[in-house]
């Protein structure tokens, strides 16, 4: 009879345990790419988050999910250095003290408790197979560590709800005060900012002196339409769309301009 | 310009994937399954590719509620990136040919001395 209840015990909570940790792997995963983001140079961290978050979404399998953010935050040393490798490229870390503004509260408190949770988890397991025998004592002892797993995870779930709320509060205050103006002039000049700089990568690249002339009018373009942009209003953006490219690029590969 | 970039196998390996449809625009999963790398250790090499000029890349061009995803970041080769693939393929190649003859010719002589 031990030895049944044992072994169910264990297979019971072996599946919650795994059932539960699959529950959180994509959660894990996002926020292993986050953290891997956080490595790469500032300028990158936006397209970088949103291309791996576009691949996580693209796996199925939440186990696979982790594994491709582990690749990633493995990865991530190098992609760094190749991506500050560009003299270009201004390097510019964030500082701990504001990380830690950024961050909200509850955050640190929600990674202690899943730790807690699936090291005391993963303990369990481990005692109940180990012992040879299980006695009333022991049942009774795995029950309120379950109870105490349970607790910490809705302790954790508890902090994740308030921070999220506290996080979705920020962005509201903001767009109000701005009505979203600077979200849209951000967004031109980011697309400037990309049709310039592949401008004179064309530039560079051209040898034809045809294919430089051609080049060389385009970078022409860009720099005239900045100079424009940077002296007009900025409230116009938010009236109008962001400045269209004058000439569309018409290579036949279906990539937006940039 | 920008330095070529650092050439090595998995370099290779993603190059000659690119180059079986120079036109074609491959995500960064896509290459990694395609080449049979693990996923993470592809986006070092296409940010070494696209920091030489020898890849571009863009934001898909469709919109995320209309297929019900995010955008993916597609890469493609440059005209100039798809020949200097080609050599670099070919230069590679030839330094393995040469290495094998350098093993083959020294095998020859133990073979002779023993």
């Amino acid at each position: 009879v031990n030895s049944f209840l044992a072994t169910t015990t264990v297979l019971v909570l072996s599946f919650l345990a795994l059932s539960e940790f699959a529950d959180w792997a994509p959660y894990f995963a996002r926020r292993i790419v986050r953290r891997a983001v956080r490595r790469i140079p500032e300028e990158y961290r936006d397209r970088y988050q949103e291309e791996w978050t576009a691949e996580l979404d693209a796996v199925e399998g939440k186990l696979s999910k982790l594994l491709l953010a582990c690749g990633v935050a493995l990865n991530a040393p190098s992609i760094s250095r190749e991506l500050r490798s560009s003299p270009r490229q201004p390097i510019r870390k964030t500082s701990r003290r504001r990380k830690r503004k950024e961050r909200p509260r509850g955050r640190r408190l929600e990674g202690l408790a899943q730790t807690a949770s699936i090291a005391l988890t993963s303990g369990l397991v481990v005692a109940m197979v180990s012992s040879a025998q299980i006695t009333a004592g022991r049942i009774a002892i795995a029950g309120a560590t379950v109870v105490f797993v349970a607790a910490v995870m809705a302790i954790g779930y508890f902090f994740v709800r308030r921070s999220e709320r506290e996080f979705q509060r920020l962005p509201l205050i903001r767009e109000s005060r701005t009505q979203g103006q600077s979200d849209e002039r951000e967004e031109s000049m980011r697309a400037l900012k990309e049709r310039m700089e592949a401008a004179f990568a064309a530039l560079a690249q051209a040898r034809v002196p045809q294919e430089r002339e051609r080049a060389a009018e385009e970078a022409a373009d860009v720099v005239v339409e900045s100079l424009l942009d940077a002296t007009s209003n900025p409230a116009d953006h938010s009236r109008g769309t962001p400045p269209q490219p004058q000439r569309s690029r018409s290579d036949g590969t279906g990539l937006q301009p940039g | 310009m920008a330095p070529a970039p650092r050439m090595t196998l998995r370099t290779l390996a993603v190059l000659r994937v690119m180059l079986d449809d120079p036109l074609a625009q491959y995500y960064g999963l896509e290459v990694a399954r395609d080449v049979g790398l693990p996923t993470g250790s592809v986006y070092p090499i296409l940010a070494r590719l696209e920091r030489a000029g020898w890849l571009r890349s863009a934001w898909e061009d469709v919109e995320p509620a209309a297929v019900g995803r995010r955008k993916r970041r597609y890469y493609q080769l440059t005209t100039s990136g798809a020949l200097s693939a080609r050599r670099a393929m070919s230069e590679a190649q030839r330094s393995i040919q040469l290495t094998l003859q350098r093993v083959a010719g020294f095998q020859g002589l133990s073979e002779a001395a023993t």
